[in-house]
């Protein structure tokens, strides 16, 4: 599969389309049964609570999923990402739309490839909180 | 109380997992992922990939039951309520493919107290039914507030 994206097109600084998702609780439960992941964290209330949480949050690799789609859908091609790594900051609670973005961070001319920055943002209470941070890809044109 | 340092480098049992088609449109679904390369065997071909592929998290999947041994050992001496997951990292070296019967081998590659928190450090090496390496996923787990005052 080619990338539908050009090496030479590609510019420092450039912002690639966000993607988003309001999360819903049922998505949850599709995704720790995809996953594997039945954490009770993820779908059951008063289990979250008792561990400390305000009740069920999302899977941090749910969310870590969103923000590969950024990389994806923008080069169009799967097998062109030789890396991808997140930092969990922030817990994301249903109801919330978690928003991820990314910018072309490097350019490497030799290697050809391309190091994107990428994060997550959800406004709570009208303030700006960052589920993921200092997340980063390393796309092979 | 703190990790065992002394398991820092110790190797696990290797998990065997193969990758259904309809694993691979099911974990696809469930991340929003609607391109055609990851539901029809037809059109990832038509597109240059041997099988239906795998989105790019889908390790996920594998070190989901690769990981517990490791996280469990008794000899570590992990409490997994104290456990948030810091970071995540993968590299990889080809897709994933449905039909992969990959192995996956955790790796305990750094215990280290921040502060208050330790972080653990679990690395895990993913190869195919050829032995050929498919991907690495490193995963940091803050163990909060087990570091030695």
């Amino acid at each position: 599969m080619a990338a539908r994206i050009d090496y030479d097109d590609v510019k420092v600084g450039e912002e690639l389309p966000e993607r988003s998702n309001t999360v819903d609780r049922a998505q949850l439960v599709m995704y720790a049964g995809a996953s594997g992941d039945f954490n009770p964290i993820h779908w059951n209330d008063d289990f979250a609570k008792m561990v400390g949480l305000p009740g069920v949050i999302a899977h941090g690799m749910f969310n870590m999923a969103l923000v590969a789609r950024v990389v994806t859908d923008w080069v169009g091609d799967p097998s062109a990402v030789r890396k991808l790594s997140v930092q969990f900051r922030k817990e994301v609670r249903p109801e919330e739309k978690i928003v991820a973005k990314g910018r072309i961070a490097e350019k490497d001319d030799e290697a050809r490839t391309v190091r994107i920055e990428l994060w997550a943002e959800v406004d709570r209470d009208g303030d700006t909180i960052f589920p993921i941070k200092n997340g980063e890809a390393i796309v092979q044109l | 109380m703190p990790m065992n340092q002394e398991l820092v480098g110790k190797t696990y049992e290797p998990v065997t997992y193969e990758v259904g088609r309809e694993k691979v449109r099911e974990f696809a679904s469930a991340v929003g992922e609607t391109g055609p390369v990851y539901h029809d065997p037809e059109a990832a071909k038509a597109a240059g990939f041997p099988e239906q592929v795998a989105p790019v998290t889908f390790t996920t999947v594998v070190h989901v039951k690769s990981g517990p041994q490791v996280v469990m050992d008794p000899e570590l001496g992990l409490n997994y309520a104290l456990v948030v997951h810091g970071t995540q990292e993968f590299e990889y070296k080809r897709p994933i493919v449905a039909g992969d019967v990959l192995t996956a081998t955790p790796r305990i590659a750094e215990i280290v107290a921040k502060g208050p928190h330790e972080f653990l450090t679990i690395e895990t090496n993913v190869t195919d039914a050829q032995g050929e390496e498919v991907a690495v996923a490193r995963a940091t787990l803050i163990s909060r507030g087990t570091a030695k005052g």
